[in-house]
């Protein structure tokens, strides 16, 4: 009788432990039942250069089939060896097909990709396969590697009041910048991190040493010309500053709303670490991880001496806007800003960046470039490199920080 | 039979009814903390596109000099003979003694009058405060532009210079940008409500516009840094 009731308690004390939570082994979302937090993880952000010239009434093919196959065969063989955990690409084009063909061929390499992508660039288009400007329908995509689980949540548009781009259909009577924004499941992280990817304005690019000499020639009223540049290149400032400040503000409301643990935004912002645009990020409490990685050291993504996919300096036209303003000074003058003008344009500049807001923590992070190989022909496959991050976690202590 | 007096009955009744429909919030959306951001992010975008446009010298030159400025980034403005203005607006006070501007006090501007352009139009208006009394006139919770305090249009120009004063006797001097191009808006006319629950949004706290303006700078909020930066910065000559 009294051995019954030992019975009796041990069997219930086993039900209660099987209904009640396990110690050791805790029961997790399905997420987590994938394993545990991985030990490190990598994050690509690259231009994949769409190949076209654009200009102010049409769009062509600025390259032959095969150079384009050729670019891209070098991405996918460059990406597949560097195995990407997440990968914001820009000037991807067309959508959704190239987005597609880079899952396909990535998975030709054993790599299992899902990708989300917004269409920043379209023209007109009806359809698929009905559209203005045929070749164009470029965008920006997100790449995530399983066991990675991405799902888009916007496509977010920046900048452009007259227009609108989805994946087959839109128009486009001016300019129109976007975020792509998407949210990720890490395995072994409960909380969810917000991604997003970006291709900021590009309008009349000049850094500080050439304004500074164009600021010298006005003062010496050489330049006259010196107070409407410089209204320019505001205006384009102002822009990609207003066009972060939607971004931010709007993954900072995401990550209010949906409880995530952090955000990671990278692209290409077209601008340097001395520009507002870099203050402005700064004062919006994100990090540029170039920074936490290499300290002072850059990373030149824009590389006019180590990429002949950039337009050689000496002979690239020079922009209308220059021409127009230095029309009324003296041919020394005009030399002189051309010069000037040159020596910018040969300037390594890094104008990609990954910014982050608590990514990761607990992870050390180190950044390099990518893209870098050249194809048989000693071409690059992109006007850009792009940057790797590399984020191991920390079970000591960094050798460098500690996000 | 409509008569003249009937067109400008129904005209007059179109405009107070749009200026009401304007003004009421907009049904189903509650205001949210992004949209106040956004117009602390637009105003600044809007200041700092007039400082640095190289017709508004005298801007530039007499920045420094205004006591308060009061930003309106986007105030659509409906017009047929008679008009209706809607916007939002922000109002910030630099310390006399510290010469720190305060974070943004929150204003809704509502304006009828004769006047306004036909069609509907989006202005972006920076007034520069000059006088004390310019400021208490904001402080009233319902300011009539043009009842308390002596108005008067900035001049835009390159070759404007300080010989141009129209500061003399007058509190409030205004700049506006519309569909695009610098012109000049009168702000005579013009309401303005201080907004206490944009206020409360923004700092997480309810603050009274009054406080906010009589002790600037005893609010600091991390988010109000750049335009603060941006007026700091106000006193360059040349852009």
């Amino acid at each position: 009788m009294k051995s019954r009731w030992v019975w009796l308690v041990l069997c219930a004390g086993g039900l209660l432990s099987c209904a009640g939570p396990a110690q050791q082994a805790p029961v997790a979302s399905p997420l987590q039942e994938v394993s545990v937090a991985p030990d490190t993880f990598r994050i690509v952000t690259y231009n994949a250069l769409h190949g076209l010239l654009t200009g102010r009434f049409g769009v062509a093919a600025g390259e032959s089939p095969e150079e384009n196959e050729r670019r891209f065969q070098l991405q996918v063989m460059q990406l597949a060896r560097v195995a990407p955990d997440l990968v914001f690409l820009q000037e991807v084009n067309p959508l959704p097909a190239r987005a597609e063909r880079y899952v396909e061929a990535l998975k030709e390499a054993g790599l299992i990709y899902t990708e989300v992508h917004q269409v920043d660039a379209c023209g007109m288009r009806a359809s698929e396969n009905r559209a203005l400007f045929a070749d164009l329908n470029n965008g920006l995509v997100i790449l995530a590697k399983e066991p990675l689980r991405l799902h888009k949540l916007a496509g977010l548009k920046l900048s452009g009041e007259l227009g609108r781009c989805r994946t087959t259909a839109g128009f486009q009577l001016e300019e129109l910048r976007y975020g792509l924004i998407g949210e990720i499941s890490i395995p072994g992280h409960v909380r969810k991190y917000l991604v997003a990817t970006t291709h900021l304005h590009s309008g009349f690019e000049a850094g500080a040493p050439f304004l500074t000499m164009m600021s010298g020639l006005y003062r010496k009223r050489m330049f006259g010309g010196y107070v409407s540049l410089r209204w320019e290149i505001e205006q384009s400032r102002l822009r990609r500053i207003g066009e972060l400040n939607r971004l931010i503000r709007t993954l900072n409301k995401l990550k209010r709303e949906r409880d995530d643990a952090g955000i990671i935004f990278g692209g290409d912002l077209n601008f340097e670490d001395d520009h507002p645009e870099y203050e402005e990020v700064r004062l919006l409490r994100f990090l540029d991880t170039s920074r936490v990685a290499n300290g002072n050291g850059k990373l030149y993504t824009a590389d006019p001496p180590r990429n002949p996919l950039i337009p050689d300096a000496e002979t690239a036209p020079l922009p209308p806007l220059l021409l127009d303003l230095m029309a009324g000074e003296n041919t020394e003058i005009q030399a002189a800003i051309t010069a000037a003008y040159r020596v910018e344009m040969r300037r390594p500049r890094q104008i990609d960046y990954l910014m982050e807001d608590s990514f990761l923590p607990g992870y050390c992070v180190t950044q390099t470039l990518f893209g870098q190989d050249m194809d048989n022909q000693g071409m690059p496959a992109s006007d850009h490199f792009g940057l790797l991050n590399v984020y191991s976690r920390a079970h000591v202590s960094c050798a460098s920080e500690t996000l | 039979m409509i008569t003249l007096g009937h067109h400008r009955a129904l005209c007059l009744t179109c405009v107070v009814v749009a200026s009401l429909v304007m003004a009421a919030p907009e049904r189903g959306r509650a205001l949210d903390l992004v949209d106040i951001q956004e117009l602390v992010d637009e105003s600044r975008l809007t200041l700092a596109r007039f400082v640095e446009h190289p017709d508004m010298t005298w801007l530039r030159r007499h920045a420094q000099e205004a006591q308060a400025i009061f930003i309106a980034p986007n105030v659509v403005r409906i017009g047929y003979f008679m008009g209706a203005a809607h916007g939002k607006g922000i109002l910030l006070v630099k310390d006399e003694r510290t010469g720190q501007w305060s974070d943004p006090a929150f204003f809704t501007v509502i304006g009828a009058g004769v006047g306004l352009q036909i069609g509907i139009s989006r202005a972006e208006v920076v007034a520069l405060v000059m006088t004390k009394q310019g400021i208490e006139s904001f402080i009233d919770s319902r300011f009539f532009l043009g009842a308390g305090a002596a108005l008067a249009v900035g001049p835009i120009g390159r070759a404007v210079g300080s010989a141009t004063t129209p500061t003399l006797g007058v509190d409030i001097i205004s700049f506006a940008k519309v569909g695009g191009a610098f012109g000049s808006v009168a702000l005579n006319g013009t309401f303005l409500f201080s907004d206490d629950d944009a206020g409360a949004l923004y700092y997480g706290t309810p603050i009274h516009t009054t406080d906010l303006l009589a002790r600037p700078g005893e609010v600091q909020h991390w988010y109000s840094d750049r335009i603060r930066a941006t007026l700091h910065h106000l006193s360059k000559d040349e852009p």
